[in-house]
């Protein structure tokens, strides 16, 4: 459904180097600290952002090529950009049913209802919560085969994060051929959706696994320099030292369990492989 | 494209107040100013009002996610011509009507020469939009007004400096010129100002959609 190769995209201070694939019915999450990337690389696969080297295509063709009949198959949600804050639900609604030939206006305004969104109240006047929670609700009001996501629970509590969270599980579970590329610093909610997961840091990805195999098989293992230096190493894929001992992230979280029973073996979490692997130390 | 005059004519409804009192102050334009002038005050007013709707679409960084709806760059240019040019032309037709209303309360009856000085406002009207759409969407709504000012200085200056130096170098040229239009019909002056603004457009059509293109959102 989309595929990078190469892409770059250079600034005066950042440079952007990556490739990835989203595959039919795949849910991708893209991690990474604050400007390691994710918004460049969504915008890029959105062509609102023009690459200065390699290729994004989606559905099979160049993304600058896609006709505006593609376009309406995309449904998306920035973090940072969205309808003027002067305009209401009801005028939304008006305009996205001349904007999309598979709107779907009741699905729309019941979410709406169903989620406390005033429709005569401006925008500029909701919360943080509203604006996310309106924000995704236009991308998945028609039928859209590609959701594209950038940081869609970012500042919001929890329960407008599992709000947020189970209106796209809902969307995919109506038609398992829908795909989506959703971008968060919030761990816990690509681990309960995702597929996969890329990581980005300093605009390259450095990590690409599926999310079951990180939860199942990797593991940070908590030793002091003596246990270290006695360690079979061969599945060590960082280690970190702090003031308690050492860290070392795990892909085969398995072997050591087996091998070490006196160490302690932290279970691998999205988090833990964001400070292990864009760490310094090595 | 039906979805972004949609849009944009629900921004400009935000604003009914301001709406209303333009056209109370037209009517008294209308009462108070002699001769057209409430045509060019209106017709201007519709576009700028209009033209405006590029400020509210690159206000809290909203370029973005428009550029994300189902429309190309050029899509969203020429709805921006569009919807500029209705905006103008109800708002010239309200100034007309205005016009004329308040000339029959007077018993000044609109004449021929009111209809052209009507006519020649649209022109003027479509030259400026053809002039301010792609300054706004190259410098945005704060900077495209002092970009506004600085070439309007530049083309008085351009235009004073040929005025004055053409006639010296190629006065009978010009004179020359003159004498055809004044020989020219009242259809083949239409003809050849209609030719002249249809060709402003197009170029202008051209830059704001090379403007937008070039540009990362």
């Amino acid at each position: 459904m989309v595929k990078i190769e190469n892409l770059q995209k250079n600034y005066k201070d950042f440079n952007l180097d990556i490739s990835m694939e989203i595959s039919p019915g795949r849910i991708v999450g893209i991690v990474g600290k604050n400007g390691a990337g994710k918004s460049t690389t969504i915008k890029s696969i959105l062509g609102i952002v023009k690459a200065d080297a390699g290729s994004v295509r989606v559905f099979d063709k160049d993304v600058s090529e896609l006709t505006v009949n593609e376009k309406e198959k995309i449904g998306v949600a920035l973090s940072d950009s969205g309808f003027s804050m002067y305009l209401n639900i009801n005028d939304i609604n008006k305009i996205l049913k001349k904007m999309y030939k598979e709107y779907d206006e009741k699905f729309f305004l019941d979410n709406c209802k169903k989620q406390g969104l005033d429709t005569k109240k401006l925008l500029k006047d909701f919360s943080t919560g509203m604006k996310a929670k309106l924000r995704v609700i236009v991308a998945i009001s028609h039928k859209a085969r590609l959701l594209i996501l950038d940081e869609p629970t970012a500042g919001l509590d929890v329960e407008a994060r599992n709000a947020i969270l189970d209106l796209i599980r809902k969307y995919l579970i109506e038609d398992e051929e829908r795909s989506v590329l959703i971008s968060s610093h919030i761990s816990t909610d690509l681990e309960s959706l995702s597929d996969e997961i890329y990581f980005i840091h300093k605009g390259k990805i450095i990590l690409h696994e599926e999310t079951g195999n990180i939860i199942d098989q990797y593991g940070v293992l908590k030793v002091d320099e003596n246990v270290y230096n006695k360690l079979d190493k061969e599945y060590i894929i960082k280690t970190k030292k702090d003031k308690y001992g050492i860290k070392c992230l795990t892909n085969q979280k398995q072997f050591y369990l087996e091998n070490y029973s006196d160490i302690v073996i932290e279970n691998g979490k999205i988090d833990d492989l964001i400070l292990m692997m864009t760490d310094n130390n090595n | 494209m039906l979805g972004l005059l949609e849009k944009d004519f629900r921004l400009i409804m935000q604003r009914k107040q301001s709406l209303f009192i333009f056209l109370c102050v037209t009517i008294i334009l209308g009462f108070s100013m002699d001769g057209s002038f409430v045509v060019g005050y209106m017709s201007i007013l519709g576009l700028t009002l209009a033209i405006g709707t590029i400020g509210y679409d690159e206000f809290d960084n909203g370029y973005p996610f428009i550029m994300t709806l189902p429309i190309t760059t050029k899509i969203y240019v020429i709805e921006k011509y569009i919807f500029s040019l209705i905006s103008g032309i109800v708002s010239w037709s309200v100034g007309m009507l205005t016009f004329i209303i308040i000339g029959l309360i007077k018993n000044n009856t609109a004449g021929r020469t009111d209809l052209i000085v009507g006519i020649i406002f649209i022109a003027i009207m479509i030259i400026m939009m053809d002039i301010m759409i792609p300054i706004e969407l190259k410098f945005g709504a704060e900077k495209s007004r002092i970009a506004i000012l600085f070439i309007m200085g530049v083309v008085g200056g351009f235009v004073i400096l040929v005025a004055k130096k053409g006639i010296e170098i190629a006065g009978e040229q010009i004179q020359s010129i003159i004498e055809t239009v004044r020989k020219m019909s009242e259809f083949q002056i239409g003809m050849a100002v209609t030719l002249i603004v249809v060709l402003i457009t197009a170029i202008s059509i051209g830059l704001s959609t090379g403007i937008m293109k070039k540009t990362d959102f």
